[in-house]
Formats: C-alpha cells, sequence, structure tokens
C-alpha cells in the first residue's frame, strides 16, 4: 500500500505540434488535486496516461499501486473516470446506464444512486438524448459517484455547468473526502472551484509542470502588494518578488515568495505600502503563466 | 471478472443493434416470400432484395456497432471501464460478428426452407446460392475489420464503396473462370463439384484471415484515444 | 450555517476561523461541545480538507478548540472562551481604529473624544425599546 494515489515521474510524451515534458506529479491518498492550466496546456493528455489510454514516451505512471498502461485493467476498477468528451449512449435511459454500472460493479451503491437522481434532477426513464448538456453531465458524473471508487480521476466536471449544477457537483466531490482513503484528481478552468475545494495544486502550461503543492501554502506565498512611491526614491528590487507595474508615483508589486518582513523592507528604503493583498487563484493563474512565458521567451 | 465485463460488453451491443439485426432478418425474409409467387420476375427480385439485405447489414452494423462508438464519442465511457485496447477489439469483433452470423445463419435457414420446402428455387441453386451468400459475409469482415483497426469513419466508408462494387467483379470472375457454376444451377438435384468445394474452402479461409489480422492489428496498438 | 463569501478578501481558513469563533462567542457551540471533525466540517462546507485543517489548527493555538487524540475536537473547555474571543475581536478593532487615525493625522485626544461620542449614541440605541 503506497501513500500515494497517482505518481507520475518523468513523463514525457510527443506530438506533432505539442509535447509533454518531464510531468511530475504525486496524489496523496485521502486529498483532492486540481490541476490547472490554460487550454491546450496538457491537461487532458496528462490525465489519458495515467488513466492509461495514452501510452507514454518515457517515464514512471503508477495509479493506486498498479503501473500503466501495463496494469490498466486491475487499476480501472478502483477508478472512476468522466472526461468532457464522452458521451453515454443517446438511445438508451439513464436507467439502462445505471442497470449497466449495477452489474458490472460490485462496489456500486443503489441507495447512493437514487438520492442521486433526486438531488441531480434527472430521470431514470429519460433517454439520455433528451437531457440538456447539464444534466448531461451530471448523469455521468452520477455513474461514477455511485461506484463509490477509490480514485476520482475527472477531466473538467464542471465545464459547461450552470452555477446551482457545478454547486451540486462540487458538493458530492467534497462529500467523497469524508472517507479516509478516497483520492480525486480533477481539472477544471475553473479557478474558483479549484481554490475552494483542492488540497493540492498543480498548474501546467505548455506542456510543462509550473507548480504543483498544498493549497493553503500556495495561496500564502503569493500578495499584491500596493505601493506609493515617492519622488526621489527607487523601487529596489527585492527577493520574492515576481513583477511590478508602476504608474507615476503608484506601483503594484506581485510576490510569488512572500515573507511577512517585505513590506519592511520596502519601507525602509523610502516606498510606502499603502496594502498588503491576498490573491485569487486566478490571478496568481494568470501571473504565473505570463511569468513562466516570459522566461521561456526570454 | 474480466470475462464478465467483455460479456457484458457484448451484451450491450447486442442490446443496441437489436433492432438491425431483426429489421434484416424480417427484409430478408420478406425478400424469400416475394419468391413464393412464382414466375421470373418475382424469383429476380426476390433473390436480388434478399442479397441486398445482406449487403445493407454488412455496411450497417460495423457503422453502428463501431465506428458509432468513436463517433458519438461513447468510446471514453467504455475505455473507463476495466478493459483494454485488445479486450475491446475483441469484444467488438465477437459482438459484430456474432450478429451478423445470427442472422446469416437465420436467412441462411429460411432460404433453405424456402427451397427444399417450398420449392421456390430448383435445388442445383445451393451451392452457388450459398457461394454468394458468402459474399456479404466476407464483406462484412472486411468493413467491419477496417472500421476497427482504422478508426476512421473515413477508412470505413471507404472499405464499404470498395467492398460494394466488387461483389459482382468477385462473381463475373469465378463464373469466368468457373462456367460449371452457372450451368447447374437449374437442376434438380444439388451438384457439389471439388470446384465448389475449393471456392467455399477459399471464402472461409478469407473470413478467417480477415478475422485473424483485425485481433493482431487491434493488439499492437499503444492508445485507444 | 457556514459560508464562504467569494466577495471577502481574506483567505478562507481565516472567513471559518471567524465564523467558528462566531459560533463559540453567541453560544451556539458551548464550552466543552464536541465539534465536527475535520473531514465532516469540510464535506459540510464544500471546501479542501487542508483548508479547515489550517483553521482548527489555529484555532487551537490560538486556545478555542481542543484536539484530544482519538476522541476528536472540542471546544475549549474554557469557560472564558467566549468573552475572549470578542475581546480578541475588540482588541483588533480598537487597533485599526488608531491606526487610521495615525495616519489620518488625528490626535490622541481627538481620538478619545470620538470614541466617546460614539459609545454613548450606541448606548442610547441599545437602551431604546424594540
Amino acid at each position: 500500500m503506497t501513500d500515494y494515489a497517482i505518481e507520475l515521474e518523468g513523463v514525457c510524451k510527443s506530438y506533432p505540434f505539442f509535447e509533454l515534458q518531464n510531468i511530475a506529479l504525486q496524489l496523496q491518498r485521502g486529498t483532492i488535486m486540481g490541476l490547472i492550466g490554460p487550454n491546450g496546456a496538457g491537461k487532458s493528455t496528462t490525465i489519458r496516461i495515467l488513466m492509461g489510454l495514452v501510452h507514454q514516451d518515457r517515464g514512471e505512471v503508477r495509479v493506486l499501486g498498479h503501473r500503466m498502461p501495463q496494469e490498466q485493467i486491475a487499476a480501472k476498477w478502483d477508478i472512476g473516470f468522466a472526461s468532457e468528451d464522452m458521451r453515454l449512449y443517446d438511445v438508451m435511459t439513464m436507467g439502462w446506464h445505471i442497470h449497466f454500472m449495477k452489474s458490472m460493479y460490485q462496489s456500486w451503491d443503489d441507495a447512493y444512486a437514487q438520492l442521486l437522481l433526486k438531488r441531480f434532477g434527472l430521470n431514470a426513464e429519460q433517454k439520455i438524448k433528451g437531457l440538456s448538456h447539464g444534466q448531461r453531465v451530471k448523469a455521468t458524473l452520477l455513474l461514477v459517484f455511485a461506484r463509490r471508487p477509490k480514485l476520482l480521476v475527472l477531466d473538467e466536471p464542471t465545464t459547461g455547468l450552470d452555477p446551482v449544477a457545478r454547486h451540486e457537483i462540487l458538493r458530492e466531490l467534497t462529500a467523497v473526502m469524508v472517507e479516509d482513503g478516497r483520492s480525486v484528481l480533477f481539472s477544471s478552468h475553473n479557478t474558483q472551484d479549484v481554490e475552494q475545494i483542492s488540497d493540492q495544486i498543480t498548474f501546467i502550461d505548455r506542456g510543462r509542470i509550473l507548480d504543483s503543492m498544498d493549497k493553503e501554502a500556495y495561496l500564502d506565498r503569493w500578495r499584491r502588494l500596493r505601493l506609493e512611491v515617492p519622488d526621489g526614491v527607487v523601487l529596489p528590487p527585492l527577493p520574492g518578488i515576481i513583477g511590478v507595474r508602476q504608474s507615476g508615483r503608484l506601483a503594484v508589486a506581485t510576490a510569488n515568495a512572500f515573507m511577512p518582513h517585505l513590506p519592511s523592507e520596502y519601507e525602509n528604503s523610502g516606498v510606502r505600502v499603502h496594502a498588503v493583498e491576498n490573491m485569487t487563484l486566478e490571478e496568481i493563474f494568470v501571473a504565473n503563466v505570463e511569468r513562466s512565458r516570459e522566461e521561456v521567451n526570454a | 471478472m474480466k470475462t464478465n465485463v467483455m460479456l457484458e460488453l457484448v451484451w450491450k451491443d447486442v442490446q443496441l443493434q437489436r433492432w438491425t439485426i431483426i429489421l434484416t432478418i424480417v427484409a430478408g425474409a420478406a425478400a424469400l416470400a416475394v419468391l413464393l409467387i412464382g414466375g421470373q420476375t418475382p424469383v429476380v427480385i426476390g433473390t436480388v432484395f434478399f442479397f441486398v439485405s445482406l449487403v445493407f447489414c454488412a455496411c450497417l452494423l460495423p457503422l453502428q456497432n463501431i465506428v458509432n462508438e468513436r463517433k458519438k464519442q461513447t468510446l471514453p465511457f467504455i475505455m473507463s471501464l476495466p478493459v483494454s485496447s485488445a479486450q475491446y477489439g475483441a469484444v467488438k469483433l465477437v459482438s459484430s460478428v456474432g450478429m451478423f452470423l445470427l442472422l446469416w445463419l437465420a436467412l441462411l435457414g429460411a432460404a433453405l426452407y424456402m427451397i427444399l420446402n417450398r420449392h421456390v428455387l430448383p435445388h442445383g441453386a445451393i451451392p452457388t446460392g450459398l457461394i454468394i451468400m458468402n459474399f456479404p459475409l466476407i464483406g462484412f469482415c472486411l468493413i467491419t475489420g477496417t472500421a476497427l483497426v482504422a478508426e476512421s469513419e473515413g477508412w470505413g466508408t471507404a472499405a464499404m464503396a470498395v467492398v460494394n462494387s466488387s461483389y459482382w467483379l468477385v462473381w463475373y470472375l469465378l463464373v469466368s473462370h468457373i462456367p460449371s457454376l452457372t450451368q447447374t444451377w437449374a437442376s434438380p438435384v444439388a451438384v457439389w463439384t471439388p470446384a465448389v468445394f475449393k471456392i467455399l474452402g477459399v471464402e472461409f479461409g478469407v473470413v478467417v484471415l480477415i478475422l485473424a489480422l483485425t485481433l493482431y492489428l487491434q493488439s499492437r496498438k499503444r492508445s485507444f484515444i | 450555517m457556514f459560508i464562504i463569501s467569494q466577495t471577502d478578501k481574506r483567505p478562507m481558513y481565516l472567513q471559518i476561523m471567524e465564523q467558528i469563533k462566531q459560533q463559540v462567542a453567541v453560544g451556539n457551540w458551548a464550552s466543552g461541545q464536541a465539534i465536527p471533525s475535520i473531514r465532516q466540517l469540510a464535506a459540510d462546507i464544500g471546501v479542501s480538507v487542508i483548508t479547515v485543517k489550517r483553521a482548527y489548527l489555529e484555532l487551537e493555538r490560538e486556545g478555542v478548540i481542543v484536539t484530544r487524540q482519538g476522541k476528536g475536537c472540542f471546544v475549549a473547555s474554557d469557560a472564558e472562551v467566549g468573552t475572549r474571543i470578542r475581546e480578541q475581536e475588540l482588541a483588533q478593532h480598537l487597533e485599526q481604529a488608531a491606526r487610521s487615525a495615525a495616519l489620518l493625522g488625528i490626535s490622541q485626544k481627538n481620538l478619545e473624544k470620538r470614541i466617546r461620542a460614539i459609545y454613548d449614541r450606541v448606548a442610547d440605541a441599545e437602551k431604546e425599546p424594540v
């Protein structure tokens, strides 16, 4: 029994116009990891590799202790997977799909499935083709949730959902965590969702991992400082500051390695600190991606 | 555990395709029923439409059972289940060939019944008829194999086009080399010449070859999606 | 009962801490009472376990809650907990007031006068029949 639900090491995959380079990722058992990155960053490819659906060119992949893709059949018994491009059979009903899953998986919790049908506002007799986009996504996720799998791997589970549906899904995802030992990996554009429910955040851009760490510690490292630079004073370059925007006497500094003594260092050099603000994950996301792209281009 | 999943998937395919199978059998049987009217025109119409139902199903079944999994994006759902790419390929072959064979045998049985019990055609038509009935079976295997291995609607359609236009060509070539085929089909007695057995043997071999090649190529694949 | 506000600029764990302190201060959560486990509260609110863990850690450091190994988490049995929380809050507000006054250049005497006036106004409002 390893400590990690998912381990990726040195994973590489080349495509004609895209390359996944040296992906290293670890998901601790009993935690939720949010994978965020711009479109085309490699989130879906990474997820497909860890599901064994795509073979990596190089690197080790272990999911629930199983080597992937070789042991994918064994692994998939305990993994609940849903992706944005996944569809159910239109001509069949919700009830048929439930029956299909029930006959395949022993861990199927029918009482929970019935509860979710009600909670999500779905009807077992309804054919999939009659469902709206949001209902269809919820239907797909219901089939994953009701199996109570040890690991949930969800590629953009809340994309395209209205606020109510999103809230319902997030609720079920956090409910998974009550049972110690179950893990979740989900990818999303929606930084708010990721910020709210993730224990760990992994940032990916252009096929590379930018950051992967504990969410609280990560959010704590970033700050926005609103500064006033009087005439004759020069803004000192301080460690931990990754970017400064100045307009006349006002400046905004972005820190990605904030230390409590940073404001006083500014004060000591004559700069007045008006405010030290926390940043939302969305703001961090944009700042991070911009910085990493600058570094690559430089 | 493993076999259970594969069986469930085969059964799922059967449930999804059942109407296609049933309708094909009904259409084929209806075509055979036309033969009961008697006379040259009904015989021609009946036999042609009997053949067409088989050809039509040979195209439709792979399209609905295989191409659509990718087109309608249900493949990721299947791949999330505890199956490998090789197992998936095996399941598709088993369900596709299984269903087609089922209806092929049913229609063969119906045709034999019509000839032997209802005398719509002379018995001499049986050997040649059997040879011709194998054409859609081979065509079906080719289209199915292509659709499964090539993973695209384009290739599947190309296979259909090639296969459908080849039936007459193959028949023409066979008849020009083995004229005995058409000479004996009006005889009241079924004539089983060595040539007939050779042809049936080759047809059977081709079916096995196509299916084996398909399984092999499918197992070599590195990604599903 | 716990709601994370998106318009609140403070980190989630601080919001949770404040709301827990409120529960204790008004007496909803009595001293010595068992409180939800970290995982349970996280699921109830709909936030990450790590955030609640951090909130609980800080609350324990402040003496508002205690964790008993194997038994769970409880409100500190110290009867003064509620009062202490309110005191802390007042201290924070007063400090903020003093800082703002300093920044604006308001004298200590002036500040005292203003606080007195506000206090009288608030006290009168409390006495008024509802």
